[in-house]
């Protein structure tokens, strides 16, 4: 099979979970698919070296948060010109989703909502975590410990309170 | 149940419910594969498709996920800050191969993650193209290129400025190796490509894959040549063989430099024909290196 055929199987499959990954990364729907269309482009070119791994999805989450944290660094290509600091709320589109989480998880620190994506979204543990973003264990345990004070401040008991219907279904595997 | 499963569950609900927006299947495909062809055009150092080697001659390589390495306990991780310790004599293809794998463990990082300085070798620093394993045979390429398509000497630039590469998982030996040179004519520059492909290589030349409506061409064809494709496309043509010695070569001229070219910019023409592409593809210097 060409690279173009296994990488287009390999996208058909996990894109739509990179881009969920990406949106909560982000807290934007565009700049979550520049990410997941960056991701992708740099796979496709790696495609020969990394297929030969077992570790696809590793790979390709830690290519998504490292553009992620390249993208929060690089604010002077926002689109939307903002007088706002790059690690502050952005106002909500039209159309998102009217959910408390999703707000305060927006509200959180790029590197906050970041450790809180890939410990409780994508199930990572402290160990794991540390080696994506390249810091250590502590720092991890310290912003997910400042993320989570600051979610239970704003949700109080809507973090305790199971959503009206909550979806069962594999967790976020990357 | 506690509040913090009860947040993975509801990240879960809230990743469900992201608007998706509407994309072409093929859209990330043809995205990548432009980048691919951007890569060849350019100048940059390094960027090859080379295949791990694990356990080859007296390598060690230490990759994430491989059981039993003490030193990687977390095997899910990729991206380990272990380096390798490459023991292939230095200059050799294996030891091109080899410092190729190496760049998996930083694979996936941006200079702004990376948190090590660069421990490799001065050697390993360099151009890739400038390295003892192919520098001679790039070199080759230019000059049957040259004697081919430029008797003048005026439109072609022999200088090697980039390489592409592929390395055989077993024998740490190459199984492509490729190049492009500038083109001048009509005062604007383009370039033409050469690739070398093995058969033991795991996909076709990249400039067969970059192009469709190949033609299959069965007169004149030059010594040693089995078989030949051509194809005409705006701004170029490109030819592959098929050679006796089992080698795939394909050449591609084009009248721009690079894929980022803004549009109505002059294109180089007096472009060579394809019987001279198919010359240089039968050219007999155009062979992969080996230790």
């Amino acid at each position: 099979m060409s690279r173009a055929a296994e990488f287009g199987v390999y996208v058909a499959q996990r894109r739509l979970h990179l881009y969920r990954s990406a949106w909560l990364l982000c807290g934007d729907s565009h700049r979550a698919e520049d990410l997941v269309q960056e991701t992708l482009t740099k796979l496709y070119l790696a495609w020969p070296r990394v297929s030969r791994v077992d570790k696809v999805d590793a790979y390709v989450r830690r290519m998504l948060v490292n553009a992620n944290i390249d993208e929060s660094r690089r604010s002077w290509r926002r689109e939307r010109l903002t007088a706002e600091l790059p690690d502050t709320l952005v106002p909500a589109e039209v159309g998102e989703v009217a959910d408390e989480l999703w707000s305060a998880l927006r509200a959180l620190p790029a590197g906050q909502r970041r450790v809180v994506v890939m410990r409780h979204y994508w199930g990572l543990s402290v160990e794991q975590t540390a080696s994506d973003l390249g810091v250590s264990a502590g720092t991890v345990k310290s912003q997910t410990s400042a993320a989570l004070t600051s979610l239970r401040r704003t949700l109080g008991t809507e973090l305790v309170t199971p959503p009206a219907a909550i979806a069962s279904g594999n967790r976020g595997d990357a | 149940m506690n509040d913090l499963n009860l947040l993975s569950d509801r990240l879960d609900q809230l990743g469900r419910s992201a608007p998706t927006p509407a994309v072409e299947p093929l859209d990330d495909v043809r995205r990548g594969q432009k980048a691919l062809r951007r890569r060849w055009a350019c100048g940059a150092a390094g960027v090859a498709t080379a295949v791990v080697a694990v356990g080859v001659l007296s390598a060690i390589v230490n990759l994430p996920g491989d059981p039993g390495d003490p030193n990687n306990p977390g095997s899910d991780s990729p991206g380990s800050t272990a380096r390798p310790r490459i023991e292939a004599a230095s200059g050799t293809v294996s030891s091109l191969c080899l410092q190729e794998s190496s760049r998996l463990l930083e694979f996936g990082q941006t200079p702004e993650t990376v948190r090590s300085p660069d421990p490799r070798k001065a050697e390993e620093r360099r151009p890739e193209w400038e390295h003892p394993a192919v520098a001679p045979q790039l070199a080759a390429y230019g000059q049957v290129a040259a004697a081919i398509l430029d008797s003048s000497g005026t439109h072609l630039d022999t200088r090697v400025t980039n390489v592409q590469y592929g390395c055989d998982p077993q024998n740490v030996r190459l199984t492509s190796l490729g190049t492009t040179f500038g083109w001048t004519s009509s005062g604007a520059r383009g370039m033409v490509q050469l690739e070398v492909v093995s058969p033991e290589h795991s996909e076709k030349p990249q400039i067969v894959i970059s192009h469709d409506r190949w033609i299959a061409t069965k007169e004149n064809l030059p010594a040693g040549v089995t078989k030949a494709w051509a194809t005409e496309y705006h701004g170029g043509r490109a030819v592959y063989v098929e050679r006796q010695d089992g080698l795939t070569v394909a050449v591609d001229a084009v009248g721009t430099w690079g894929n980022n070219v803004a549009p109505g910019s002059p294109q180089a023409r007096d472009l060579p024909t394809i019987a001279k592409l198919l010359r240089v593809a039968a050219g007999e210097s155009l062979t992969l290196p080996e230790d």
